[in-house]
This record gives structure tokens, C-alpha cells and sequence, in this order.
């Protein structure tokens, strides 16, 4: 699975370098992962010389991520889970898309498909197009993991660690869309981009966030209005 | 073959035909097209019995791609078992919901309470608690509640004034509208607010707090469920302690002995509210 995900990636990475010329560095964190996952990646025939890979034990995907925004030394950061897939045009598709946002912005896929034990497809919004009312994400979230941003907005607004076991918090991914939208950040789609979100029968940090009856963490987007 | 479902015509003859044709008579016949093409041919255009879902090319043309590397996402195979998953929550019901529970609630009462089902924990712990509340202590009294504890308020305190949740909001998941009650409660000010499920009590304050614990004191009632195996009831309040939220939580025990318990265990305040006998549930109750 991680195989052929970083295989598509890096497929990915290629095209946007050929067709526009923009220079991509991959950074995988491998978080508490087991002996052959470790194998498997670290030993990727696609790797490129400038691409990291990072052991990490943190047992938190938030501070796994952080850690990597961190390390990074891009201008732009993309966040993808390592078993799903994105389309070939994302890279240049979404850059392309924030460089014509007005305003503060963060790019999403504009369709996700989702496969496996579920299969699904489904349009994310685009707060420049439709009027979203930020409330609503009291109850759902919009967007799935999927973002294309500044590495700025990831240092100014961090995934927060949810540990929803011990916790009660989950959805790192769902806090950070309220934190940005608090931040002034509009949620935009980047057009003909595809999300391909794998569904597994166990293992799903999803499922554990609902089995668990987690929440998300307060956010600055509910607090009440003076 | 290339697997793509695209609106047949061209972009211009499209464009055309949007600015001739009415809006209304283009639906209708797309959905005409759409359950004559599931009719006829169910296997290519979605699963039977669901409305299928017109990919467009595009997106085809990104699977076909992606599929050299996870077959699963070629287009042939993944295409007739596409359905449109739920589209998010209209974003206007949210924000009605939580304005008209403002609205409902008495802002000049002092106590809010939000009860769970209609089963032991509202009848035994909560309504004495809230009957007390009210002709004890004087305090005019607004309960929210779903449509299983409305009874049980309206026979034991009837002089209480009742918001019905189902009459303000248009879910009944009871997480969601702890939620949506917890950000409402937020507007309306200091309250006082029981809660007969440790999982309602942690949704609508895990996602507030620590603003609603400004402006609130929580009493949730926690059965004396020592004995049963899968309660999640101790996960709830270990949740408040870890995040510092035991300030504001006072436990609802239904005996003196249980209230001992839970204090002792967890640290916070317990009350005792009901006059029941205590008692143990039995293991897998």
C-alpha cells in the first residue's frame, strides 16, 4: 500500500516538475511505523536525492505533520495521508489556484473519491463561490485532510495533538479548518483536482475518533461573540 | 471505451441550450435521463436503487492515471458502484438551529438543563435535582430537552417552563444537538446545565470549554455504574479532569455512597440528587 501510494506521489511530483517547472521535495514521516513499512519506503526506487524520510514515535499524526512542516524548507506545503492517492494535476493545479485567490487562502481537491470497503464521491466547497456559514462546521467538516497552502499558515495555525484514547479530542484535520477559517483563511478548491481517500476496514484513524465519542478541541471559530 | 460519463453535446451547445431552456424544465429532464439511465443499464450508472452519480471526464481521466498504481481506481471497476455520499449539512440549518434554541430559552432564567432519555438517570437523578432547583431555591427554570424526557419533566415539574429540542432543531442525533445547544448556551449567559449522558456532557463541553465553563456549572449524571463493564461513563469524567474542566463539573450521583466514589476517584464536586435506595447495575445491563 505505501509502496504504490508513494509511487503515484512521486508520479505527481514528476509532471508537475515537467509540465511547470516546479521544483518538489517529499518529506514522509513514518510514525511509530512497523519494520516493513519502514523498509518499503526507505528503500523506494522513486526517491529523489532532496526527499526525506523521517522516523518519528510520536503516536500523533498532528505532531507528525507539524514535524515535517518543520524540516521543510519549501515556500508551499501539501499535507497527504500515505495510503491515498491525488491526482496527477494537484500540485500545479493548486498552486496555480492559490497564486489567483484574493486574500488569505488554502486550497482543497475539488472532488474526492473515496474506494475500498466504501466508495463514495463527493465535491468539497469553495468559500468564494458558495456562502458557507462557519457554524455549520460545529457539526461537520468540509473539507477531508487533503491542503495545499504556505508553509506560513501551517507555522502560524499547527495541527493540534488530539490522542482522542486518553483524550476525548480527535479530527486534528477538522480543528485546523476552523482554526484557519478564524484566522481570516478562505477554504478554496483547486478546479479538475481529484482526492482519492482510501476506506479500510480497520486501522482508520476516523473510526477510532468515532469509536472513542471524541470531539473536536475548542476552537477560536465558537467562541462567543461580543 | 474510456469509462467517462460526460453530458453529451458540446461546452457551446450546452451553453446554448442553459441560456434557451428554463432552469426548472433542464432538472427535470436530467433527472428524467438520470433514472432511465439506472433503469436501463444499473451496473454502468450506479448501484440499483441509489441515484447515480454523472463523473466527469476529468475525473475519469485523474482515476484511469492513478489506477497504474492501485487498480482499484480504474474507472470500469469503481464507476457503477459510485454514489454521491451525503453532501455536507446545509450550512444554513446550523446556525437556525442554534438561534432559534437561543431564542426559546428564557433568558431570564438561571438554569438550562438538557436531559438525556427518559430512563433511570432522568427520572431518578435529574428532575429532583431540577424540582429542587426551582421551588426550593426559586429560581425560574427553562429546561431543553428531547422529545423522550419531555414527559417526565411535564409530570414531575410542571410548573417549569420546556423547550423541546426536536421543535428547534431538525436532527435527532443527541451529540449534535449537545453541540449546537453548547454554542447557543454561550450566547445566553451563565446557566446552570445537567446532562443525564456522560457522552452528551462531553460533546457539548469538550468542543466549548473553556468558554462555557466561564459561564456554567455542569451537573452530569453519572450512575453508580462501577459494576458494568462497558461504561463509558468513567471515560467522560477522567476527559473533564485531564483537561482541567473539574472546576465546573459536579457530579449527580444517586447515593450519598456513590458520591463518595465518584469524588474520591475523580476529584471533583458530587451531589447527591433523588431519594432512590443506592444500588449496583448488573454486569452487561
Amino acid at each position: 500500500m505505501a509502496h504504490r501510494s508513494l509511487s503515484s506521489i512521486l508520479d505527481s511530483c514528476l509532471h508537475a516538475e515537467a509540465v511547470a517547472g516546479v521544483t518538489t521535495c517529499l518529506v514522509a514521516t513514518l510514525d511509530c511505523a512497523d519494520a516493513e513499512t519502514l523498509r518499503v519506503v526507505r528503500q523506494h526506487p522513486g526517491l529523489r536525492a532532496g526527499d526525506l524520510v523521517i522516523e518519528l514515535s510520536h503516536g500523533d499524526v498532528a505532531l507528525s505533520r507539524n514535524h515535517a512542516i518543520q524540516v521543510s524548507s519549501s515556500r508551499y506545503v501539501t499535507i497527504l495521508d500515505g495510503d491515498d492517492y491525488v491526482s496527477a494535476n494537484w500540485f500545479v493545479a493548486a498552486m496555480q489556484r492559490l497564486a489567483a485567490a484574493r486574500g488569505r487562502a488554502v486550497i482543497h481537491p475539488q472532488v474526492v473519491v473515496t474506494f475500498g470497503v466504501a466508495t463514495g464521491y463527493r465535491e468539497q466547497p469553495d468559500q468564494s463561490a458558495i456562502r458557507l456559514d462557519a457554524s455549520s462546521l460545529l457539526v461537520v467538516n468540509f473539507w477531508n485532510v487533503c491542503v495545499f497552502a504556505e508553509r506560513n499558515v501551517f507555522l502560524e495555525t499547527p495541527y493540534v495533538s488530539t490522542r482522542s484514547r486518553c483524550g476525548g479530542y480527535g479530527y486534528e484535520d477538522w480543528h485546523w479548518n476552523c482554526e484557519t477559517i478564524a484566522a481570516g483563511y478562505q477554504h478554496l478548491t483547486a478546479p479538475e483536482t481529484v482526492y482519492f481517500e482510501r476506506r479500510k476496514s480497520a486501522g482508520s484513524l476516523n473510526r477510532q475518533h468515532q469509536s472513542a465519542g471524541a470531539v473536536v478541541r475548542p476552537s477560536k471559530l465558537f467562541r462567543r461573540q461580543s | 471505451m474510456n469509462g467517462s460519463l460526460t453530458p453529451m453535446g458540446s461546452r457551446t451547445t450546452a451553453a446554448r441550450l442553459k441560456r434557451v431552456v428554463p432552469t426548472r424544465i433542464r432538472m427535470w429532464v436530467k433527472g428524467l435521463c438520470i433514472v432511465l439511465a439506472q433503469k436501463l443499464m444499473p451496473a454502468r450508472f450506479g448501484r440499483a436503487g441509489e441515484w447515480p452519480v454523472i463523473v466527469p471526464a476529468w475525473v475519469c481521466g485523474a482515476m484511469r492515471v492513478v489506477s497504474r498504481h492501485e487498480p482499484d481506481l480504474a474507472p470500469e471497476g469503481l464507476l457503477p458502484y459510485l454514489a454521491k455520499t451525503d453532501a455536507p449539512a446545509d450550512c444554513r440549518k446550523t446556525s437556525r438551529a442554534y438561534t432559534r434554541l437561543w431564542a426559546s430559552i428564557n433568558k431570564g432564567a438561571r438554569h438550562v438543563f438538557v436531559l438525556g432519555k427518559a430512563d433511570g438517570g432522568v427520572r431518578q437523578s435529574l428532575l429532583p435535582l431540577i424540582s429542587r432547583l426551582a421551588c426550593d431555591e426559586g429560581h425560574a427554570v427553562t429546561v431543553v430537552c428531547d422529545g423522550f424526557a419531555k414527559g417526565e419533566v411535564e409530570a414531575c415539574a410542571p410548573d417549569v417552563e420546556c423547550v423541546e429540542l426536536g421543535d428547534v432543531m431538525e436532527t435527532g442525533d443527541a451529540t449534535r444537538q449537545a453541540i449546537v445547544l453548547g454554542r447557543a448556551l454561550m450566547e445566553v449567559g451563565p446557566a446552570t446545565i445537567c446532562v443525564a449522558s456522560s457522552e452528551v456532557a462531553w460533546a457539548m463541553f469538550g468542543m466549548m470549554a473553556p468558554a462555557l465553563a466561564e459561564c456554567s456549572t455542569l451537573y452530569a449524571e453519572l450512575p453508580d455504574l462501577v459494576a458494568r463493564s462497558d461504561n463509558d461513563t468513567p471515560m467522560a469524567a477522567e476527559r473533564f479532569v485531564a483537561h482541567g474542566l473539574s472546576g465546573f463539573v459536579k457530579l449527580v450521583a444517586r447515593s450519598e455512597g456513590a458520591a463518595s466514589r465518584w469524588a474520591e476517584r475523580y476529584g471533583v464536586e458530587c451531589v447527591v440528587a433523588g431519594t432512590t435506595d443506592a444500588h449496583e447495575v448488573p454486569r452487561g445491563a
